[in-house]
């Protein structure tokens, strides 16, 4: 088709490589390369430059990419499914399930009730998982789930549990900056425990919309026209659906709900390789992995004294971003 | 080759609505605005399901079938709109290819050469790498159509290919569909011209209330009185002065 796709491909990739060895190599610690390099070479040891890189850095940049990577690509499939530009893996209101339960979570710690750590992650999911079961039960119909039900039932869901979010940040009094820091979305603090779990969630999640990739390129022509071009439509949808919740849950769940990236993202690979999911999912990843590990790294160096939330970084990215976006396709339009 | 018997719907036809369409007929599909014309052909093309009945292709009924062994016999132009806007000419029509691929196949040498095919057969070419959102009316619906060629059917099932085209468009479109017709395409076509309907079908449906009121060749079906019961228009029939079809002149009521 349009022959671009590997090229960008391999352009993303090329990215993470490079946001990848930015991360591992700035803060507090400064690593030349040829420390950085050794350290890799040796393997995790006692060494000031082998605990930085393999207890501190590359569990939190392997994280980045995995979260980068899940909130893309289901934004990527939120859009193609939804028709919609606007649509981000958000609107399913997964994540304000995974706030509510990380929240309530980190309240019951505050006031001494459980052992939050460990806790909270495992709370998120739940709650995420939670959400999505509303939101399935409120828009099935009749044995298909129509979209416009979805997206209704996602805003509603979302919404209530929001409400439950913000009582639990009046309960919770003075620590309710750590409710705040963590609903902003985060990478620090994680090791390799969190990696996995991710890993697990984006390896089954892109894996189940990258096997519909095809029949998303269908699906943009319409429903009507793609189960007349063969595509299982009343099949696919909760599927892609169902995938795109796990991304979500897994991506929010351990990093709170990172913002922008999973909208943008997909619009920046569809510039670069068109609307063909067959690369826009594949792109979307390695960008959406390369863009959150670069600006995770921007918001460690950022202030000084103390880390900015990686979420503040990529709203305040994304935002003007996606103006800029907005503009230049009104622009077009209007030609 | 299709058969539509004894259907129901939820809603647009009359229970108990049914239709043959032989292999190799060019049928089309007539009558007033809500006359269930549309919907008819959502239920052929097994996108709407009935709610009693069945429609048979090729001896097997439809329900349960997998749409994509459907649709790799039979391909449906949906009305304006089925379109991506981003997608060139050439990738909206290699959806078409969609029915013939497995999940994670490679793209073809046949794939290939029946999306080339389709551009040719819908004077395509050179519009391949424009994208579908800077194509005109017409435009759009011969990529409707060549997308339906890609799908290489034998059953192909439009919906309106010619409303809000203008004269010369209309015809060049039906003409391109009677091309593939004479090469053995199976056409059903729900159609606003009845003149035009006339011209190119040799089988006329007209359907009125969400009933077939008549079936048959076009000088059977288009009659003054029939057009007078079912459209409630005063109208005179002539014969077309060069193909002798039925061709419809609407008439004038009181003085000028």
């Amino acid at each position: 088709m349009r022959g671009r796709g590997p090229v960008w491909l391999a352009g993303s990739l090329a990215a993470l490589v490079v946001a990848g060895g930015a991360a591992l190599a700035v803060g507090a610690v400064r690593l030349d390369l040829a420390t950085l390099w050794g350290a890799l070479a040796a393997g995790p040891d006692d060494s000031t430059a082998g605990v930085v890189v393999w207890s501190l850095r590359l569990p939190r940049l392997c994280l980045g990419a995995l979260v980068g990577a899940s909130l893309s690509v289901a934004g990527a499939a939120m859009q193609g499914l939804f028709r919609n530009p606007l649509a981000d893996p958000y609107v399913l209101g997964v994540s304000a399930g995974a706030a509510l339960g990380a929240s309530v979570a980190l309240l019951l710690g505050a006031l001494g009730l459980i052992e939050a750590v460990g806790v909270v992650p495992l709370c998120a999911f739940v709650g995420a998982a939670g959400a999505t079961w509303a939101v399935y039960r409120l828009a099935w119909l009749d044995g298909a789930l129509p979209l416009t039900g979805v997206l209704l039932a996602g805003v509603a869901v979302g919404l209530t549990l929001t409400a439950g979010v913000s009582l639990t940040l009046l309960l919770a009094e003075r620590h309710a900056g750590d409710i705040v820091l963590w609903l902003m979305g985060h990478l620090g603090g994680s090791g390799w425990a969190e990696v996995r779990w991710v890993a697990l969630t984006t390896v089954v999640g892109v894996g189940a919309v990258g096997a519909f990739a095809g029949d998303l390129n269908a699906l943009l022509t319409g429903e009507e026209a793609a189960a007349g071009l063969g595509v299982e439509v009343d099949r696919v949808k909760p599927w892609l659906l169902g995938a795109s919740a796990l991304l979500v849950a897994g991506a929010v769940s351990f990093c709170g709900a990172i913002g922008f990236v999973g909208l943008v993202v997909p619009h920046i690979a569809r510039l670069l390789v068109g609307p063909d999911h067959r690369w826009l999912l594949p792109v979307s990843a390695a960008l959406g992995a390369a863009l959150l590990v670069g600006a995770d790294t921007a918001a460690r160096v950022a202030l000084a004294a103390r880390e900015v939330p990686v979420g503040v970084v990529t709203g305040a990215l994304g935002g003007p971003f996606f103006l800029f976006l907005l503009r230049r396709r009104l622009g077009r339009a209007g030609r | 080759m299709l058969v539509a018997d004894a259907l129901a719907a939820p809603y647009g036809v009359a229970p108990g609505l049914s239709l043959r369409v032989p292999a190799g007929a060019f049928v089309g599909v007539v009558g007033p605005n809500g006359a269930g014309k549309s919907t008819l052909l959502r239920l052929l093309a097994g996108v709407l399901r009935p709610t009693a009945g069945a429609v048979t292709l090729k001896g097997a009924p439809l329900a349960g079938r997998p749409r994509r062994a459907v649709a790799q016999v039979m391909a449906l132009v949906p009305q304006a709109g089925g379109l991506a806007d981003d997608f060139t000419v050439a990738e909206a029509v290699a959806l078409g290819r969609h029915p013939h691929r497995s999940r994670f196949g490679a793209w073809r040498p046949v794939d290939a050469a029946a999306v080339a095919e389709a551009l040719a057969a819908a004077d395509l070419e050179a519009l391949r790498d424009r994208p579908v959102q800077a194509l005109s009316g017409g435009e759009r619906q011969r990529v409707l159509f060549a997308r339906a060629l890609a799908q290489t059917p034998e059953v192909m099932l439009l919906d309106e290919p010619t409303a809000h085209l203008d004269l010369a468009h209309r015809q060049r479109l039906l003409d391109l569909l009677a091309a593939r017709h004479r090469a053995g395409l199976t056409v059903v076509c729900v159609l606003h011209d009845l003149n035009l309907a006339a011209l190119y079908c040799d089988r006329l449906v007209l359907m009125a209330g969400g009933r077939v009121v008549a079936d048959g060749a076009p000088t059977e079906v288009l009659t003054a009185e029939a057009l007078a019961t079912h459209y409630g228009a005063a109208v005179d029939v002539v014969a077309h002065p060069t193909h002798g079809a039925p061709q419809i002149l609407a008439r004038r009521e009181g003085p000028r």
